[in-house]
């Protein structure tokens, strides 16, 4: 099967400080990828790259098998900014800090995208947006502001907002991170959810249980390169690496 | 409650109570002059709603250059709003009418000069909504780029992330929340503009503040005219503040 994104020696340098050191990685579709890695190891960066959001230095991001990492490089100009859009579109994220928008309703942060990039007519978008919202729990807030909800709902929301642009790809950038630990289950449970319905998702996170239970792959980034790639069962419970074994170690404590 | 002190300040002799018929409507000429200071609200309104609304397009668009990707367009807005800010608003107001001339008609028959001919003889008003927009666009320019920046990062990344244009972004995410932001100091410079336009009384514009000193040179009572001049203003001010309040309720963040 051919990858759905290949990632070719990927390397990316803020000043003097390289956060991406030649990393090499290719998601299939359907598979579930856990990045994990201590803070400041480039698994955010990494991500941020794939989303365009990041411009890589060097290295390939193949998407489908075509170079999309030079649409990040230079402006460019109008068709490569529209060629840009329509990829980010393709590609979904959820952050961690939600990033919902306070002006507007939850049904509007979600019918948003879909309505002025999607272009689709406003009783199919709200349809749309209203099922995405009861998928991921929050059908009776559609009309809130997302100042209402609790940390755990505002990122539901924010993940029924990247949604509801059919994207091919889920990137989750530590999509628990900032949420209380009683309110992590539940992002966690519509992952699962995702994840469950065949969902191509790459989520960097600390969640090592997650990892455990619902990753195809788990990916030890680190010091800005792929350390460890393979099944939960290779990765997290026999780890080779002495730098990915003290990092579980903190974990289990 | 203030018209009845302020006879009592101009002293107690009857010749000083005698001075405010000089505005007593009761009589044909107080009357009279009443209504020529209360002409002048048109010209004062005139004035500062073309230098708002010409302010607010020039802020809008000073904010929007001083974000350009280009570091030229950005080093010359940044340079032009702090000449504007910079100079006094009387020392613009004067050099924008009495000086503005000369330097174009000595540019007279270059291309430039034919630009800006029109600019060459400017009646008092257009002169004092040149300078008024100059200077309510420039403070209006910080205004409008603190109330852009202020909208945090991540919700641009969250709106480019699903394929919003820049374009598209702005308008319907920073923008509308931006504007939130900024409403309170914009009506602030929408009363100073308002305030500031009294200085075109000195280039002979016929507004509030110039009809009573006009008046107080042929009738000699300061005291009386310059007090409903204040009077004229405090007026307007709570009108334009009441009306303020009500869109700042309308429009409040959450």
């Amino acid at each position: 099967m051919t990858a759905l994104i290949s990632i070719r020696d990927l390397t990316k340098s803020f000043g003097a400080l390289a956060v991406l050191r030649g990393v090499s990685l290719d998601i299939s579709p359907g598979e579930v990828v856990c990045v994990l890695g201590a803070s400041g190891s480039g698994k955010s960066t990494l991500l941020r790259c794939l989303n365009l959001l990041e411009s890589a230095d060097s290295g390939q991001i193949l998407f489908h098998g075509t170079d999309i990492a030079p649409l990040a490089r230079a402006h460019g100009g109008r068709a490569m900014e529209a060629e840009r859009n329509r990829l980010r579109a393709r590609i979904g994220m959820v952050f961690q800090s939600f990033n919902l928008w306070p002006h507007m309703s939850v049904l509007a942060n979600v019918i948003e995208a879909p309505l002025r990039v999607r272009k689709l007519p406003r009783a199919q978008a709200e349809a749309e947006g209203g099922a995405l919202l009861a998928k991921v729990g929050l059908a009776d807030f559609a009309d809130s502001r997302p100042s209402r909800l609790s940390g755990g709902q505002q990122q539901r929301v924010a993940i029924a907002r990247a949604l509801a642009m059919a994207p091919e790809v889920m990137l989750f950038d530590e999509p628990t991170s900032a949420l209380d630990p009683e309110l992590t289950g539940e992002v966690l449970a519509v992952m699962r959810l995702l994840a469950a319905e065949g969902t191509t998702m790459v989520c960097v996170t600390h969640e090592i249980g997650f990892a455990r239970a619902v990753a195809s792959r788990v990916v030890f980034i680190d010091e800005g390169r792929v350390a460890e790639d393979g099944t939960p069962a290779a990765v997290i419970d026999n780890p080779r690496g002495a730098r990915l074994r003290q990092f579980l170690a903190r974990f289990a404590e | 409650m203030v018209l009845t002190v302020l006879p009592l300040l101009s002293g107690c002799s009857a010749e000083s109570v005698a001075g405010w018929r000089v505005v007593d409507p009761t009589t044909p000429r107080g009357l009279q002059h009443l209504l020529f200071l209360l002409g002048g609200f048109r010209i004062t309104l005139s004035l500062s709603l073309a230098a708002v609304v010409a302010g607010v397009v020039l802020g809008l668009m000073g904010a929007l250059l001083l974000r350009s990707r280009h570091g030229w367009v950005r080093g010359l807005t940044r340079a032009l709003v702090e000449l504007v800010r910079i100079v006094p608003l009387f020392v613009l107001l004067l050099w924008v009418y009495y000086a503005l001339p000369i330097i174009i008609r000595g540019m007279a028959d270059t291309t430039l000069g034919n630009f800006l001919e029109p600019l060459a003889d400017l009646s008092p008003f257009w002169a004092a909504t040149l300078a008024l927009s100059a200077n309510a666009g420039a403070f209006l320019t910080e205004i409008f780029r603190a109330g852009i920046e202020g909208v945090p990062r991540g919700q641009v990344e969250a709106a480019r992330s699903l394929g919003m244009s820049e374009g598209l972004t702005f308008t319907r995410i920073v923008l509308p929340q931006a504007l939130r932001r900024m409403l309170p100091a914009t009506v602030n410079q929408f009363i100073n503009t308002v305030k500031d336009s009294s200085l075109a009384a000195a280039i002979g514009l016929a507004e509030l503040t110039r009809r009573a000193t006009e008046l107080q040179t042929q009738t000699y009572r300061p005291l009386e005219l310059y007090s409903v001049l204040a009077l004229e203003y405090l007026a307007l001010l709570l009108v334009l503040t009441w009306l303020a309040r009500v869109v700042e309720r309308r429009v409040r963040p959450e």
